[in-house]
């Protein structure tokens, strides 16, 4: 767990972050987002001790990080910066076991870490030998994030380290995340200023402006009931009924019976991929399946639009 | 004829590789035929009586010229590489402007005012040659060290600190690896041109490849001029062609990217 308590960092004349709570709690995946500057990433570089507050403590499992060595605290969590920030006279395997070697583990044990990070980011055996200039963006960031997870951290912090790939490599990352998150029940603090990536990955969001926590909670606690004007316009405007559907998935809106339709969708689609489909096939229901492809049930376009039943 | 040409790519770059190599060759022939050139240089200069440099043998003057180079870069090696990393450290960055003055003041200050200004302290001979070779030297060293500094990447740096590098971790595993390149350009900058610099050495009385050629000046022989002279453009070139060899065998994964 997570815990800032009334955090303030002034950079020279300009405040960054202004009197700062959250809690972030274990096994979350808590996504910061807010425009440029609104000090987000000055929020994520305190847990890390990477900056000090001015005023205000900060705790991590139950700990105050002012009395933890900063170089020890870092080693326990895994930190991962958009430009991957990979070292360019090491090799790729290098880099990835990059804290592993400052913890001095032995050969057998670094041998089996690589092993267990190249299967689990999917990474191609042969680009381990490479240096990073010898690499794609995605790739660099791949390894990035095997590097972030290499002492197998409790927690991990991300600083928009999708933001400058296209969006085939950042697809692929957020769905490798995500997974990653899932099955390993690590606590991951991710920043970005892209709400749909955020809505994406996110079970626990906070709006940031001008230094301030506007607003927290679950994502679709924040799109149904934005705090105000400025949440209303960040976390969508007028694309915000759109979003909504991409956070409830077809299973909740699903009746019993048969439609007399051929097109069909996954339980686990969101409303969103269904609308989609509906629009495509010009169909106002479709047959719902499950991964087998067994017949469910069925959803209509009415629940759909009726759909604030379902959150 | 694919194959020829890479044939002949292999065998120039093989060449180019190999030419420190083939140059020190030459100087050592040079060194031991020096002597030998005695008609060459009665040809070149008719009329001079005795046109080969014999006070000392002309592998001595090498060496004594080597040697002054070596120790005089080695210590502004020492000086200016640590300076460099000093003063881009946080205790030291109030000092950066202050070395790089005095660095540059160095610099500037001609090496025979710095032996007209040592030679009183120091006496005659080899030590107030070393001290203004290695004044010279330190300029070079420090400009080449602080720019291999601040050519790492903040974002390397950053994502080091991050994952928990101490700062002398930073500095020797990151900072120092990547400036390699950097340093060792400013240090084959500084010890070219102490090797000619060298010279001057004799004027305060030290044995170097820079005695035959004052010698040769006060006492109008350009014989002795020329084959001092000689000696030190080829040392110059060999320390050239080493330094080459030595930057491509540095950095491995990174020496394309700079």
């Amino acid at each position: 767990m997570i815990v800032l308590c009334n955090v303030s960092k002034t950079f020279g004349a300009t405040p960054a972050v202004f009197d700062f709570s959250l809690k972030i709690e274990s096994g979350s995946f808590f996504v910061l987002v807010g425009p440029s500057g609104c000090g987000k990433s000055t929020v994520l570089r305190m847990i890390n001790a990477m900056i000090v507050p001015d005023k205000g403590e900060i705790e991590v499992h139950n700990q105050n990080i002012r009395t933890i060595d900063p170089e020890k605290l870092r080693r326990g969590i895994g930190y991962v910066i958009q430009s991957a920030g990979l070292f360019p006279h090491w090799t790729a395997a290098d880099n990835i076991l990059a804290v592993p070697h400052l913890l001095k583990w032995s050969p057998s044990q670094c041998a089996a870490r690589l092993d267990a990070l190249v299967a689990l980011l999917s990474i191609d055996r042969a680009l381990l030998a490479r240096y990073p200039r010898q690499l794609s963006g995605g790739q660099q960031q791949r390894i990035g994030v095997a590097r972030a997870l290499a002492a197998d951290p409790d927690i991990v912090l991300m600083d928009e380290p999708f933001a400058a790939l296209d969006p085939v490599s950042r697809a692929a990352l957020q769905d490798e995340i995500a997974a990653i998150h899932a099955r390993t029940a690590k606590t991951i603090v991710f920043v970005t200023h892209d709400m749909d990536e955020a809505l994406r990955l996110a079970t626990g969001l906070a709006v940031m402006n001008n230094g301030r926590l506007i607003q927290t909670g679950t994502p679709a606690a924040i799109l149904l009931a934005p705090a105000d004007d400025f949440v209303r316009g960040f976390v969508g405007g007028e694309d915000l009924p759109l979003r909504l559907l991409d956070l409830v998935p077809v299973r909740k809106l699903m009746k019993r019976g048969n439609a007399a339709v051929a097109a069909t969708i996954a339980a686990g689609a969101s409303l969103k991929e269904a609308l989609n489909l509906m629009l495509a096939r010009r169909s106002s229901s479709l047959c719902v399946v499950d991964e087998n492809g067994a017949r469910l049930g069925v959803i209509h376009l009415a629940d759909i639009i009726a759909r604030r039943d379902a959150l | 004829m694919r194959s020829d040409r890479g044939m002949l790519t292999t065998a120039l770059t093989g060449l180019g590789r190999g030419t420190g190599l083939w140059l020190s060759l030459f100087l050592i022939i040079a060194m031991v035929l020096m002597p030998k050139a005695e008609p060459l240089m009665r040809w070149l200069f008719p009329g001079d009586p005795r046109p080969i440099y014999t006070r000392a043998s002309f592998f001595e003057l090498t060496l004594a010229h080597v040697e002054l180079v070596a120790i005089s870069s080695f210590a502004a090696a020492a000086i200016g590489i640590g300076l460099g990393i000093f003063v881009t450290r946080k205790s030291g960055r109030e000092f950066a402007a202050m070395i790089s003055a005095l660095a540059a003041i160095g610099q500037t200050f001609p090496p025979v005012a710095v032996l007209a200004l040592t030679i009183p302290m120091l006496g005659y001979g080899a030590a107030p040659a070393l001290v203004a070779l290695c004044l010279y030297a330190i300029f070079p060293v420090i400009e080449a060290t602080l720019t291999g500094l601040h050519a790492v990447p903040a974002a390397i740096r950053e994502s080091a600190m991050g994952m928990g590098f101490s700062p002398l971790d930073v500095l020797w595993l990151i900072e120092l690896p990547l400036a390699v390149p950097f340093i060792l350009a400013g240090l084959r900058n500084a010890v070219i041109i102490n090797i000619g610099t060298a010279a001057i050495a004799s004027a305060a009385g030290a044995l170097s490849l820079g005695s035959p050629i004052i010698e040769g000046l006060s006492a109008s022989n350009p014989a002795y001029v020329l084959e001092g002279a000689f000696l030190v453009a080829l040392l110059a070139v060999v320390a050239d062609r080493c330094f080459a060899s030595l930057a491509d065998f540095t950095w491995p994964g990174g020496s394309q990217t700079r």
